[in-house]
């Protein structure tokens, strides 16, 4: 396909994106289009500095790698570089969703998931504005290295999200819900669903009253649990922040006990949904790897470079958000493992704490922070009166160390709108999940 | 039929920065064409990458109007401008060495911390035409340095950050304003709870969604019904800045060709409600004013964003408005608002202030406060950040809750 030059190391990341969107308001169609968008992103390493372009003339890859050599310096012993030596080599075709692929959908299907559930809006007289998504996106990945991989493999995710805007005159909310596949004849939309989503809006723009700041106990829906998971732990995970930072790795000493035993988090590129990614964007094949395991510091998230720099393995955590850019240390799908607690006796511990079970953002850095959505307060382990909660955080491993309780059922959370950022590169394409978590303090305002 | 079109080059380059090397260098070319037909107050649009036949194109979008999106024309007729503001802030050619330059003089003046992250410039040509003899085009250059730091004693992922967009560079002055940030770093300080807050304005980005024009005809949303009354401090002044050469490198004409008089609009005016965020269609829909604010990605039916938007710096020097000590928020971590507006804002890192200069670090803390106190009762000023000479933002000093 391209002609690489001896004296450099180089590889070429080609992604084929087909997106659909469609997007109703009040009922009204103001979107409805399907892209097919073709981008390559090609690297050139020297043994000292990475040359980068992204083209979008799929057509002349070869002229964008030799304008690369030609700024690049030839290094006839670049192959015995670690960083390079750390890089797999696969000749593998993965190719899942060909066969159920949403290019073949016609786009009045995709209008119809969305134009069958407008009744619930006209039901409710809070609601002062309605929009409705499809979103479908269907990837075809193409990797070339100089040191001989040829992958070829595919990413698929469609969904619908609904969005009532509810007012009395005096109060508002926002309330969603959404519905996510990897095949278009797997996604499930009801009413029922939609209908219920309208109504927990209402009562909690009726019904919420202000929260006094301060600590309390929280327990964490799992797909907050997921996004704590995200935040407070697996953005320490990212290795790229340990580059030539000798702090950081004696503080982050595998086999150190960082969080309650009771807790393990990992992080798999294999799980099904929006984080699924068989083959990383440098080419290696993605595992599964324990950032905890009960309660100790079991392992962190790669790119070759990190690896090198860590003296540890490539993990398949090398991404870009797409051919634009270079692919850095992300996570792809972090979950918190189960406990042996129903839900129930999760809750039934609590005598007055707040339930958060949805959210808006989070974030992370030393301290990590939930923007919630719906969250309710626990009054003698009963889920009570819906509350405003603009934040919830705490420091990392501090609140690592008071999670007290965990259920014993993990639901994975997909997205197909928004997804995770880390500089200048948003949104990332992950999935997050865990079951239902007891926090015996968090910070609440 | 009439249609328009907006054709988008654009080049970066993107150099990384990793312990405190410089570790890449990245080329971004791209050029994008829209094309939108207008038919019975219908849209269809089309977009394609790279080098495209726009006869093609226009057909394409013309075939789209089958779609049946309710979208209205009304095309700006017989106008004609263009700006050039392309001048290169760094020479391409040059970027790689002058980061170098740079990195090693940090590494050399502050051996105790470690540098991370990109500094980008990026070039732009932008150009919009339509059907009605209308064209405008614009090219600008701009530079952004955004620089992560950490103390090589620290745990943290990051301890400190530094950067803006510019239209200018000079190292001598980066080094300069990393140095007020990293001379009194360690120097530990007590927070006194009653002292004013100084944060960058575009913390409050937060609220912007409820002057957009949908939500706020809906009825629902923070200022429903405030529309013209005066609901901040006579100070606060909130417009859409779409002058030429703003260093954020926007055009001076939005996604679907909105030029605006004098290149503003007003939002909040002396404290009133007196804009909305729009683009064509709800400008059209709810009778209101172009705000300039039409976004469109790639393909996309123009909606309205937020772009451009900006706290209108008064006229007072902060050192004199504030008059004494405050607390300069310079790390936080994501921050909401309640429906009922009430701000939440971790603060990771805040520095005392006094008389235009940092002079040492405090703990860690919350700030809360409902936005019609924050920009009301409580708002002291909007003024030019004085610490640093090469960063051009606008910070708003009010007073908080503070929550250790």
């Amino acid at each position: 396909m391209v002609r690489f030059r001896q004296g450099y190391y180089a590889d070429v990341r080609i992604e084929d994106r087909f997106t659909t969107t469609v997007r109703y308001r009040n009922g009204s169609l103001e979107e409805c289009r399907s892209s097919s968008v073709k981008k390559a992103f090609i690297r050139v390493y020297d043994g000292d500095m990475w040359y980068y372009s992204s083209t979008d003339n799929v057509d002349d890859i070869q002229g964008e790698l030799n304008k690369l050599y030609a700024v690049a310096t030839a290094n006839f012993h670049v192959y015995g570089d670690l960083v390079i030596q750390k890089l797999q080599v696969h000749d593998k075709t993965r190719l899942r969703f060909a066969e159920n692929c949403v290019k073949d959908i016609p786009v009045e299907r995709k209008r119809a998931v969305l134009a069958e559930h407008f009744a619930p809006f006209a039901a409710n007289e809070h609601v002062k504005m309605s929009s409705a998504l499809y979103s479908d996106r269907y990837s075809l990945y193409e990797f070339y290295s100089s040191k001989g991989s040829k992958i070829k493999y595919d990413y698929q995710l469609c969904g619908a999200v609904f969005n009532a805007t509810l007012s009395d005159g005096t109060n508002s909310f926002d309330n969603r819900c959404d519905f996510i596949a990897q095949n278009f004849e797997d996604l499930a939309v009801t009413d029922e669903a939609v209908s219920d989503m309208i109504a927990e809006g209402d009562n909690f723009m009726l019904n919420a009253k202000p929260v006094v700041p301060g600590e309390y106990p929280v327990i964490l829906s799992p797909e907050v649990a997921g996004v704590f998971a995200h935040e407070s732990f697996g953005h320490k995970s990212e290795s790229d922040f340990m580059i030539g930072d000798e702090t950081m790795r004696k503080e982050w000493t595998i086999g150190k006990a960082v969080g309650s035993e009771m807790l393990s988090i990992y992080d798999s590129g294999l799980v099904e949904g929006s984080g699924y990614v068989p083959y990383d964007d440098e080419g290696t094949l993605a595992g599964k790897v324990y950032l905890i395991k009960n309660g100790v510091l079991s392992g962190r998230l790669h790119s070759a470079s990190t690896a090198v720099d860590l003296n540890e393995e490539v993990t398949g955590n090398a991404r870009a958000i797409n051919c634009g850019y270079e692919p850095i240390v992300r996570m792809t799908s972090t979950i918190i493992e189960a406990g042996d607690k129903t839900k129930e006796e999760l809750f039934a511990g609590v005598s007055h704490g707040y339930f958060i079970k949805t959210y808006k953002h989070g974030s992370g850095m030393s301290t990590f922070t939930i923007a919630p959505a719906l969250a309710y307060e626990i009054v003698d382990g009963k889920i009570g009166s819906p509350v405003k909660i603009a934040v919830v955080c705490g420091n990392v491993f501090e609140t690592l160390n008071l999670i007290d309780g965990l259920s014993n059922e993990v639901v994975v959370h997909s997205s197909v709108t928004g997804g995770c950022g880390k500089m200048e590169q948003f949104p990332l394409n992950v999935a997050f999940g865990g079951p239902y978590v007891s926090i015996s303090k968090m910070n609440v305002s | 039929m009439q249609y328009e079109k907006l054709i988008t080059k654009k080049t970066t380059r993107s150099v990384s920065i990793a312990g405190s090397k410089v570790a890449s260098v990245r080329i971004n070319n791209s050029l994008t064409t829209v094309a939108r037909a207008f038919e019975y107050d219908k849209i269809g649009v089309f977009a394609a990458n790279g080098v495209c036949d726009e006869v093609s194109l226009l057909d394409q979008a013309q075939c789209n109007l089958k779609q049946g999106i309710p979208y209205p024309c009304r095309l700006a007729a017989d106008l004609h401008r263009s700006e050039d503001y392309s001048a290169p802030v760094i020479a391409d050619d040059e970027l790689v060495e002058r980061c170098k330059a740079l990195v090693s003089r940090l590494n050399q003046a502050y051996p105790e911390y470690i540098f991370s992250n990109k500094i980008n410039t990026e070039h732009i040509d932008v150009s919009y035409s339509n059907s009605s003899n209308t064209s405008y085009g614009y090219k600008g250059s701009n530079l952004l340095i955004s620089l992560c730091i950490k103390s090589k004693d620290s745990a943290n992922i990051m301890d400190l950050s530094y950067g803006d967009y510019c239209l200018g560079y000079n190292e001598d002055i980066v080094v300069s304003d990393i140095g007020k940030l990293l001379a009194v770093y360690k120097n530990k300080l007590e927070i006194s709870e009653d002292l004013p807050v100084l944060i960058p304005a575009s913390e409050l980005e937060i609220a912007l969604g409820d002057v957009v024009a949908e939500k706020y005809m809906s009825g629902a949303g923070l200022f429903a019904g405030k529309l013209g009354q005066k609901i901040f401090d006579s100070k606060l002044n909130v417009e859409v800045n779409r002058r030429p050469g703003n260093k954020r490198n926007l055009p001076f004409f939005d996604a679907e060709g909105t030029v605006l008089s004098g290149d503003s609009f007003p939002v909040v005016q002396e404290g009133v409600l007196c804009g909305l965020l729009t683009n064509r269609r709800s400008a059209v829909k709810y009778g209101l004013p172009l705000s300039g604010n039409a976004n469109a990605e790639f393909d996309a039916v123009p909606s309205p964003g937020i772009g451009g938007i900006r706290v209108v710096p008064g006229s007072r020097a902060l050192k004199d408005a504030v008059g004494g000590k405050a607390i300069y928020v310079a790390v936080t971590s994501g921050g909401d608002m309640t429906p009922s507006g009430d701000i939440s804002l971790p603060v990771m890192l805040a520095y005392l202030y006094e008389d235009g200069k940092l002079i040492g670090t405090l703990p860690q803390f919350t700030i809360t406060g409902n936005i019609f106190d924050v920009l009301g009762g409580n708002f002291i000023c909007a003024a030019e950040n004085d610490v640093f000479e090469g960063v051009d933002e606008t910070l708003i000093a009010s007073k908080f809750t503070i929550n250790k």
